[in-house]
């Protein structure tokens, strides 16, 4: 397949501080991404990295572009949420439609006016009158009316309660994705965005500690529920998780049969947070022990 | 060319004031001025004017003497007239350099202060388009609104001047605006905008600068750097070469401005645009506003978050 997203060995840093090191990418078309990490994990800094809005070493090319070099041309392409605050408050939405529609040559402005229409907004409404709800629609009925490839969205529900979390996640995947098209998304938000998903990455002090996709994790990570007396037999298969519960102790295992883990309690897949907190806990403690 | 026209409608979008509602109340404050004077001047039997003499004199003298005396009378007062013109041109001048270089200041900063600026780069612009589009808004944009406005509002004020005289003076209607030399304004006019803004180019490109380096207040800045430069190079040079560009570039922009106004003698704009031209001053301030230019892209390129 050809990929959307081709990167070998992004590295960037901020005086003395690394904040990415030896990145590679290498993501596909019609796949919905999870770039995931906690704050100041480097996610923002790789995505800007990727759409040419910072500058970095090593080699990157984004729908066949380096965007350090063609940042306009590639942003034909792609579209971009950075979060659903950006848009100008003293714009009224005709004129954020009118401006749009002059400045992108792939926007639809007649598909935006039917995604507003089953909406409350109101075209000679400024952006500042409306509510962060309306803003997210808003800003939604713009990202799906530009017939863009690869959609690239760096916490896009921050702020916003629950029911318009929700819904942004919805319009997305029902009117947006489709085979050919990627999204990328950023998020510290883990459980909101696992259904979403066909891949993850997760990000932590500026480098990749897994690149897998949603299938494959399914095998790769369970979760066995351990009675106090088989946690020695846990502990020799070196677990990347433990929890203390409620029963016992909660290990999750990467990389162990199911079969051998049966034997110490019930076993279930990890969920991706869980996952998540094992890898980024278990850099942690390697940063810890060795310095 | 779409997106350029684009871009130009967001800057007067978002700044409406700046673009034409100021030029606008301006003149409908001139207009109402010229009104409310001309109405009391000829109200009034015993009002001096500005020319030490009443106008019901004038009326008397109209009535009674031979045309060739009545236009000996009335000749002053067109005089005064037409520096009224000026003076009007010259309220616009001043209120358009204050607004463009407000406009200048905040151009590059105002959507990195309210993080606009993240949808503006999510959209297939170039920096250079946005620098370029500001660059050519503040130096030949808002002055050419200005302009237009300042015409509108010189033309009604002539017009009420007209009444005026006709009807103070008994001189014939349309005997004023047959005064005003029509073709020599547009033309000084026109060519004064274009001047102003070739040699504005470095200035406004300096501004611009200043707002996307800036992430509080460009004028602070551009002060503080002022300051530092002139300092060290009275400290450690002993020389002033600052403080005397300054002078000279300053010099420059109150001879461009002078163009706009078609004077007693129409020959001087042409004369003063060709200083301009000529002017060594001119064509260094045009590599001044390329570099400015340049380095306002690259800090829009490099580093917009505040």
């Amino acid at each position: 397949m050809t990929a959307i997203i081709s990167a070998q060995n992004i590295h960037k840093r901020y005086g003395q501080q690394q904040v990415l090191n030896n990145i590679n990418l290498n993501i596909p078309a019609g796949k919905i991404v999870g770039l995931i990490g906690p704050n100041g994990a480097g996610k923002t800094t790789l995505l800007q990295v990727l759409l040419g809005l910072s500058m970095a070493g090593g080699d990157i090319a984004v729908m066949g572009r380096d965007p350090r070099q063609e940042r306009s041309t590639m942003l034909e392409d792609v579209c971009f949420i950075a979060d659903t605050a950006t848009l100008p408050r003293w714009m009224s939405v005709q004129q954020v439609l009118t401006y749009t529609e002059g400045i992108h040559p792939k926007f639809d402005r007649k598909r935006a006016e039917q995604f507003l229409a089953q909406t409350q907004i109101q075209a000679q409404r400024k952006i500042r009158q409306l509510s962060k709800g309306m803003i997210t629609q808003l800003h939604l009925a713009l990202v799906m009316a530009i017939d863009a490839k690869l959609l690239v969205l760096d916490e896009p529900t921050l702020g916003l309660d629950l029911v318009y979390r929700r819904l942004f996640y919805d319009a997305l995947l029902n009117d947006f994705y489709d085979q050919d098209r990627t999204i990328v998304i950023t998020t510290h938000q883990v459980e909101e965005i696992e259904h979403l998903l066909t891949d993850v990455l997760f990000i932590n002090g500026g480098e990749i500690v897994l690149d897998q996709t949603l299938e494959s994790m399914a095998g790769r990570f369970l979760k066995v529920t351990v009675t106090p007396e088989k946690e020695s037999q846990a502990q020799a298969f070196k677990p990347i998780l433990q929890n203390r519960t409620l029963g016992g102790q909660e290990y999750i295992f990467e990389d162990i049969a199911a079969e051998h883990l049966e034997p110490l309690g019930s076993v279930s897949m990890a969920s991706l947070a869980e996952v998540f907190i094992a890898k980024v806990t278990a850099r942690s403690m390697v940063a810890e022990a060795q310095g | 060319m779409k997106k350029l026209k684009t871009q130009v409608m967001r800057e007067v979008w978002e700044s409406p004031g700046l673009f034409y509602k100021a030029p606008i109340v301006l003149a409908v404050v001139v207009v109402l001025l010229s009104l409310m004077s001309f109405y009391s001047l000829d109200q009034s039997n015993v009002s001096e004017w500005t020319l030490g003499a009443s106008t019901d004199r004038w009326r008397l003298d109209s009535q009674s003497a031979s045309s060739a005396q009545s236009a000996q009378v009335v000749e002053p007062i067109i005089e005064k007239i037409a520096y009224g013109r000026y003076l009007i041109f010259a309220l616009f001048g001043v209120v358009c350099l204050f607004n463009s270089m407000s406009y200048a200041f905040s151009a590059l900063l105002a959507d990195r202060k309210d993080r606009s600026v993240l949808f503006f780069k999510s959209l297939p612009l170039s920096e250079w388009q946005v620098v370029l589009v500001k660059l050519g808004v503040s130096v030949f944009l808002i002055p050419l609104f200005y302009w237009g406005l300042s015409l509108v509002a010189v033309a009604a004020y002539t017009l009420v001047a007209d009444i005026f005289v006709f009807h103070a003076l008994g001189v014939e209607f349309g005997y004023v605006v047959q005064q005003v030399p029509v073709i020599k304004t547009l033309l000084g006019g026109a060519l004064g905008v274009v001047m102003t803004a070739l040699w504005a180019l470095p200035l406004y490109s300096l501004l611009l600068l200043f707002s996307a380096w800036s992430k509080k207040s460009p004028l602070g800045l551009l002060g503080a750097v002022l300051l530092v430069i002139w300092v060290l190079e009275k400290w450690f040079l002993g020389t002033h070469y600052l403080g005397d560009s300054l002078r000279l570039y300053f010099s420059g922009l109150e001879i461009v401005g002078q163009i706009s106004f078609v004077p007693v003698n129409p020959q001087e704009p042409l004369a003063h645009a060709w200083r301009i031209l000529v002017s060594p001053g001119l064509y260094l301030g045009l590599i001044v506003s390329a570099a400015c230019v340049l380095l306002a892209v690259r800090l829009r390129n490099r580093r917009f978050e505040i």
